[in-house]
């Protein structure tokens, strides 16, 4: 599949053109954008997509949903790197009381 | 150009500046930004909706919310992966709303007719290769006129960079089940692209 994954990424860097004008087209819509019809647009969907994407907390949770691997792998090393730092915390600790 | 450590992937310094002028009401900056990214962001609802109308139809929504919605981006991402994800969600949804409809295949021979496909950013052996250029367009051909159940994963993932997690949530669909079809539909175009040679 090593030629498809090539064509693949030049495909991600190919734009269709569309028909003239589509700038103009959008910029005639959000002209005509009327205050009652801003609620229907901005609807429950759009704005839970809003705050996630302004999120800290949920990119944070996106990335270790899409990478459980390294989520684990950093855990344990967290975990050991603590377990180590407590192990010669209680070696001080010890050779203090002595 | 060196990026800037601080620069997200996508983002220039000339996208940063209007997306600041935009967030606090400069409609010339907000234009700019659609003239920037009305081609990415009509490509992507294409590619998902195969249809000319539709896709410009959600450009014209993606971009209304933009408008409205603007001053409340914090700049977690580049305004690029903003509008990208904005894009797509916006397709699939009207992509749910017609999934009653039967799956129509739709030939692409009148869009490479009426439509140009431009590469944005063209290796120096893709625009000396006339053939591969060929190739690349036949692999359009073939992506847009699979079915959907196959088409959206490959689109989400070799298109879009999303994950299999990502494509899983948005799609509704079990992690297990998307990457079989992603498989299948890079499986579709290997084997296509053999009988067009």
């Amino acid at each position: 599949m090593a030629n498809i994954s090539r064509y693949l990424r030049i495909v991600k860097e190919a734009e269709i053109e569309p028909e003239d004008s589509i700038e103009d087209r959008i910029m005639d819509r959000i002209s005509n954008i009327k205050e009652e019809d801003r609620e229907e647009i901005l609807d429950k969907d759009f704005l839970q997509f809003l705050k996630n994407s302004n999120s800290k907390a949920y990119h944070f949770e996106q990335k270790v949903r899409s990478h459980p691997g390294l989520a684990a792998l950093f855990s344990i090393m967290v975990l050991g790197a603590a377990a180590i730092l407590a192990y010669i915390a209680k070696l001080i600790i010890s050779a203090e009381n002595k | 150009m060196e990026r800037k450590k601080s620069q997200k992937t996508g983002e220039t310094p000339k996208d940063s500046a209007l997306v600041a002028r935009a967030k606090k009401g400069d409609k010339a900056a907000f234009e700019d930004l659609v003239k920037m990214y009305s081609r990415y962001v009509y490509t992507t609802a294409f590619f998902m909706l195969r249809d000319t109308h539709e896709a410009e139809d959600a450009s014209q929504e993606v971009f209304v919310k933009v408008y409205l919605s603007i001053s409340g981006f914090r700049g977690l991402s580049s305004f690029k992966t903003w509008i990208r994800k904005l894009t797509v969600n916006t397709c699939i949804d009207k992509l749910r709303l017609k999934s009653k409809h039967k799956d129509k295949k739709i030939s692409l021979d009148r869009m490479t007719e009426d439509y140009e496909v431009v590469f944005t950013r063209s290796s120096h052996n893709l625009e000396k290769s006339y053939l591969r250029q060929e190739v690349v367009k036949d692999v359009l051909k073939i992506v847009v006129n699979m079915e959907e159940s196959y088409r959206i994963p490959l689109i989400l993932r070799d298109l879009q960079d999303y994950s299999y997690r990502e494509i899983a949530d948005l799609t509704g669909k079990p992690i297990g089940t998307v990457k079989t079809n992603i498989h299948r539909a890079r499986k579709i175009i290997k084997d296509k692209l053999k009988t067009y040679k």
